[in-house]
């Protein structure tokens, strides 16, 4: 009888352990600066684009300007943009955890809304170029896309991530 | 005694299982009764109306990122000398806005004499900052406040707003920064000889070309919204730049000549008062003629001056009464054509006019035109405009 039980306690232990083992797991990311480059050479007709990402020292910071998300909820982002302030911008957000993929999503959608506000006001003939931005979640991969050629940028994307 | 034992035991079991059954519906009944009393709660926060924030002046963030702040302290230290109170950078900004005023203002200048040298000053000599559209901006740059703007000569549309408030309050005229609904815009009001004008430097700054110099709300209502129960109403047109283009017409067909009169000008926009009686059909039939010029402008780009088509708006003239009719050939028209009220001879002359106007500008500014459409030198149909828009 004894021996049932040290057996019951020894398998109710492992399955404990197994499961804190996976929650403690580190998610791996596809090599952010390796997507970032595959998707701005995917097009030639992006004007000259600044980076910022998580690379960055005030990461966080940098992030509140495209996404209200909570940085710990993050794994990986990166934001590429015009530098003459037109409408073109890049922006890929890694999540730790799938579930938070809807809310980062949400918080580029309200990012969108606020650029084309903004090129309402003060940029009439490039706010029509917002209408075609593509945002879209692949698994913990949350993308926003504002070019031309936004097709040809999400299909770098997307070979990408199928890799990883 | 055996039996009486497993008795006993039976119906302490039973006990126990009734007591734990009571207490379980217990404990379930309360937690429903808070779980009602919270849905209870949302659904009453879901219905409630929200709140709506009341409209200010000041203390109002624009774009998300530019905040209107009062500088009647600086305003009110250069009327009375007194700069005690102010912060250095205050000190610092009177002490530039002080040589900017005494530079451009002579003893003896009007109101609007002086309210035009301030316009003039601030679209010759300001830049727009180009932070403002940058996803992640560069540094602060100050270009939201009148320290910055005149430091470093580049501002965001509350670089203007305030600046120009705090010329216009320096020299005590009345002056508020307006914003519109959406909080993405902000220009002044300014009130002249005891009338409210809208001025958006903001707008005109490059050009100075004033279209949007001394508006009044009807004009301006067509570009944007804002709380007109707590901004006063612009409703004179004495300082509208258009009321000094004032011509006067009999017909509807005079409207060709005086449209290709203004096109290309600095300041194109202008009013008709046509002698004789304005009916309802007589007001459609003038506006259908200068609908007509729209698609053949849209988009045009002549010097300095950006078409974006044209309209015709009937006005009752609030200051000399009557109805006017505003030509505006640099404006948005609303799609209202009217085009069923000309007849098809009428619309054959009329286009002919167009034609030849344009055929005329392609001439004077270089460029060709053909099949309706206008090319510019370099052969390019459409004009790319690169950089801030100025019609806002």
């Amino acid at each position: 009888m004894k021996k049932i039980i040290a057996a019951f306690i020894l398998v109710l232990t492992m399955a404990a352990l197994t499961g804190c083992g996976e929650k403690t797991e580190e998610v791996k990311d596809v090599n952010f600066y390796d997507l970032r480059t595959a998707m701005l050479n995917a097009t030639t007709k992006l004007p000259e684009m600044q980076t910022a990402s998580s690379a960055d020292d005030n990461a966080s910071e940098l992030l509140a300007y495209v996404s209200d998300i909570d940085y710990e909820k993050v794994s990986n982002f990166f934001v590429s943009y015009s530098k003459e302030g037109l409408a073109d911008e890049i922006v890929v957000i890694s999540v730790k955890d799938e579930a938070d993929a809807k809310e980062a999503k949400e918080s580029l959608q309200k990012h969108l809304d606020h650029r084309k506000n903004l090129f309402a006001n003060y940029a009439v003939e490039e706010a029509a170029r917002l209408e075609n931005a593509v945002i879209k979640v692949s698994g913990r991969y949350v993308v926003l896309i504002i070019a031309d050629e936004y097709t040809q940028i999400e299909r770098a994307f997307d070979d990408m991530i199928k890799e990883n | 005694m055996k039996k009486t034992k497993c008795t006993v035991a039976v119906l302490a079991i039973v006990v126990i299982m009734l007591i734990a059954g009571i207490g379980t519906s217990i404990y379930f009944a309360l937690m429903s009764y808070k779980q009602m009393q919270e849905v209870s709660q949302y659904i009453t926060e879901l219905q409630a109306e929200p709140k709506e924030e009341e409209t200010r002046e000041n203390d109002v963030k624009i774009a998300g990122s530019y905040e209107i702040k009062s500088t009647e302290a600086i305003s009110d230290a250069y009327k009375s000398k007194d700069t005690s109170k102010l912060s250095d950078k205050e000190r610092e900004t009177l002490d530039m806005a002080s040589d900017i005023l005494k530079e451009i203002i002579t003893d003896g200048m009007t109101d609007i004499e002086k309210e035009t040298a301030v316009y003039d000053w601030m679209c010759a000599n300001l830049g727009h900052d180009s932070n403002l559209l940058l996803v992640i901006p560069n540094g602060d740059g100050d270009a939201d406040n009148p320290y910055g703007v005149l430091k470093y000569h580049n501002a965001v549309c509350v670089g203007y707003a305030t600046t120009f408030r705090m010329f216009m309050q320096m020299m005590d005229i009345e002056c508020m920064v307006v914003h519109n609904t959406e909080c993405y815009h902000s220009w002044d009001l300014v009130n002249l000889d005891g009338n409210w004008y809208h001025t958006d430097i903001y707008a005109d700054a490059g050009h100075g070309n004033y279209a949007n110099f001394n508006v009044p709300d009807v004009m301006r209502m067509r570009e944007q919204s804002w709380d007109m129960d707590f901004f006063p109403h612009a409703t004179s047109f004495k300082y509208y730049k258009a009321m000094e283009n004032l011509e006067t017409a009999d017909s509807i067909s005079d409207i060709p000549a005086l449209i290709a009169k203004y096109m290309g000008e600095t300041y194109s926009n202008f009013f008709i008062k046509f002698n004789g009686t304005v009916d309802e059909e007589f007001a459609r039939r003038a506006v259908a003629v200068v609908n007509m010029y729209s698609s053949a402008i849209e988009d045009l780009q002549l010097g300095d001056t950006r078409y974006y088509g044209a309209y015709g708006l009937w006005v009752s003239d609030p200051d000399n009464g009557g109805f006017i009719f505003l030509v505006s050939i640099t404006g948005e028209t609303d799609g209202t054509s009217y085009q069923e009220d000309l007849t098809d001879d009428e619309r054959a002359a009329f286009q002919q006019k167009i034609d030849e106007l344009m055929n005329s500008l392609a001439e004077k500014f270089g460029g060709s035109y053909s099949g309706g459409s206008y090319y510019y030198e370099d052969n390019a149909e459409t004009y790319y405009y690169d950089g801030i828009e100025g019609d806002i």
